[in-house]
């Protein structure tokens, strides 16, 4: 190998003259020390910039948590109800920034679970208190009581933070320490004292901490749900549930029996998460396609069937053209087809066990379209009870449902009649909007709890909203924009 | 092996995750954690979607709140995961090579 490497360069030589053959080797030695000179140039300025970027995300954090925790400390002593609005708000929105900061430094999600977690109900206590206050009503003793836990939370991270800062200040804070402790842990190996760095212990204070109970966004209440239309339901064998999904899929099929047939059913397994459901796996004779069906053990409720169509052609299809065709079907043709499906959709429900329920929402896009189903008893709406079938408009088959929402909050309603008339809950709308359509619904609030409210799809110049009006107090619960979108109408 | 259904499956993962309080807030936050998706650790995520993908549709329904994965905020191939912190996660169900975890 040597001595042909050999005979090549001394060939070379003697073409090109023994001069020249150093002076190449000298340019190709200098254009090698170059690049490596440029690129390590550049690696080192990218990681600077790197490591600017998480000492600025850090300073931030140290400032949002220090804001969060003063004004927790401010409005304890303050009593007027409008400047405590004002304080609960900032606090909600300190603690927001705090924790959406933390995702921008190089911690591992094991760090930052716990401190995440307090963060968050932090922010939607507050955020809770302030729509408590501005409705005009007053603390209850266990909200004083969360408070008092937050509070002491605070002042236990605060000094935390205050190490961390000195360390930051003084230039103590490698962020390459970090990463290499932080991926030790994470593969389970054992760090050593002087290794464990001030800023992976963000999670100590939170090692005892049980999390808030509110009416509010992240409560605790909301993180295990129970499924409310399972109650009363009795626990069914694998036997029963699989004649339940059999039965379920064919009817996906609806009038087009002769070309589609169920050749196997595997069971694959059993989950105990949200809900305790049961897999199966649906093989179709003849074509490549396969149906995945999970059913609930209590009950043997349909929660989630998806169909992957291995069709070819339709595909294709779609995807080159679906662009100019859209633009192409006007208003009419989407309307028809969101009709079409949801006949046929309303059709498979039935024949599965899911009545009275009203088509809400539609998202058409290229041969399927979706529809929101909602439940409805005595003709008023009842928005969390939420079942989402979809369509192939072509094949006129059903391709996926999911009822989650159905499963978690359907329940038969005892919805008062001791409600204010229509026309009385208009008088509390904006002067100038025009009022299209007005019923009755129940709609979820962001703690789940549910509100009885008159639902108003109005205009004003050229924007369509919803308003919902509380049908006992008048209030004005929520108001959403209603957006149109290339596959259907987006509520914000 | 129902290959729309991992995708949702995986989609239902990043959306637990921006319901969660232990996770950020934000779709992008989520997908762009540092260390947690390895596709966007190595790059795999600023590819080209090809033409026949059953991504989008995927991705439409777990928008739309489908979750075979039960509330999961986790999930890891046995075969190839190199953290053992994550085998300390409960095991909530098992689909296709990968462990759904919360």
């Amino acid at each position: 190998m040597i001595e042909k490497f050999e005979s090549k360069v001394n060939d070379l030589k003697k073409k090109l003259g023994e001069k020249n053959i150093y002076l190449i080797f000298f340019v190709i030695f200098g254009i090698v020390m170059l690049f490596s000179l440029v690129m390590t140039n550049n690696y080192k300025r990218n990681r600077n910039a790197l490591m600017d970027i998480y000492n600025k995300s850090m300073y931030e954090l140290i400032g949002y948590v220090e804001n969060t925790g003063l004004n927790i400390a401010k409005a304890r002593i303050t009593t007027s109800k409008s400047l405590l609005i004002i304080s609960y708000s900032k606090i909600a929105t300190y603690a927001s920034l705090a924790k959406s900061t933390i995702s921008s430094l190089p911690l591992e999600q094991d760090d930052t679970e716990d401190i995440s977690k307090f963060l968050s109900q932090t922010s939607g206590y507050f955020t809770y208190l302030v729509s408590k206050l501005s409705k005009g009503e007053d603390l209850y003793e266990k909200d004083i009581i969360n408070l008092n836990t937050i509070n002491d939370k605070y002042t236990e991270l605060t000094k935390i933070f205050k190490e961390i800062y000195n360390e930051l200040c003084l230039g103590k804070l490698k962020w390459d320490e970090v990463e290499k402790v932080a991926s030790k842990k994470l593969q389970g190996k054992e760090i050593k004292e002087d290794e464990d760095l001030k800023v992976l212990s963000l999670s100590k204070p939170f090692t005892e901490y049980a999390g808030l109970i509110y009416d509010g966004a992240f409560s605790n209440h909301l993180l295990n749900p129970t499924p409310k239309y399972l109650e009363n339901m009795k626990e069914m064998s694998k036997t029963d549930c699989e004649s339940i999904v059999k039965k379920s899929v064919e009817s996906m099929f609806l009038d087009n029996k002769e070309k589609y047939e169920i050749e196997e059913i595997t069971f694959t397994g059993e989950s105990n998460g949200k809900l305790d459901i049961y897999s199966y796996d649906i093989k179709i004779k003849n074509i490549d396609d396969k149906i995945t069906v999970q059913i609930t053990k209590k009950g043997a409720v349909i929660n989630l069937i998806l169909w992957e169509l291995n069709d070819k052609d339709s595909k294709s299809k779609n995807n080159t053209q679906d662009e100019n065709n859209k633009n192409v079907n006007d208003e009419e043709t989407i309307k028809q087809e969101n009709e079409k499906a949801s006949k046929l959709a309303n059709k498979y429900l039935e024949k599965i066990g899911f009545e009275n329920l009203e088509a809400t929402y539609y998202i058409n896009l290229e041969n399927e379209v979706t529809i929101n189903f909602a439940a409805v008893e005595n003709n008023v709406l009842i928005y969390p009870d939420l079942i989402k079938v979809t369509v192939d408009i072509d094949k006129n088959i059903i391709v996926s449902i999911e009822s989650t929402g159905y499963i978690f909050n359907h329940t038969k309603r005892k919805i008062s009649k001791n409600v204010v008339s229509v026309e009385e809950a208009k008088t509390t709308l904006a002067k100038d909007i025009n009022i299209i359509t007005s019923r009755l619904c129940i709609i979820p609030m962001e703690d789940n709890s549910e509100i009885l409210c008159y639902e108003f799809k109005g205009k004003i110049e050229n924007n369509y909203f919803l308003i919902y009006v509380n049908a006992k107090t008048k209030e004005e619960e929520n108001v959403l924009l209603l957006l149109e979108t290339k596959g259907g109408t987006l509520t914000i | 092996m129902n290959l729309i259904f991992g995708q949702v499956a995986v989609g239902a993962v990043v959306m637990n995750r921006v319901k969660s309080p232990l996770f950020p807030d934000t779709i992008a936050a989520v997908i762009y954690q540092k260390g947690q998706f390895s596709c966007v650790t190595d790059g795999q995520i600023n590819k080209v979607i090809s033409a026949n993908s059953t991504i989008y549709k995927a991705a439409q329904a777990a928008i739309n709140g489908s979750d075979p994965t039960s509330g999961s905020l986790f999930f890891y191939n046995p075969k190839t995961s190199k953290s053992s912190w994550i085998y300390t996660r409960k095991k909530v169900i098992t689909i296709g090579s990968h462990v759904f975890a919360k």
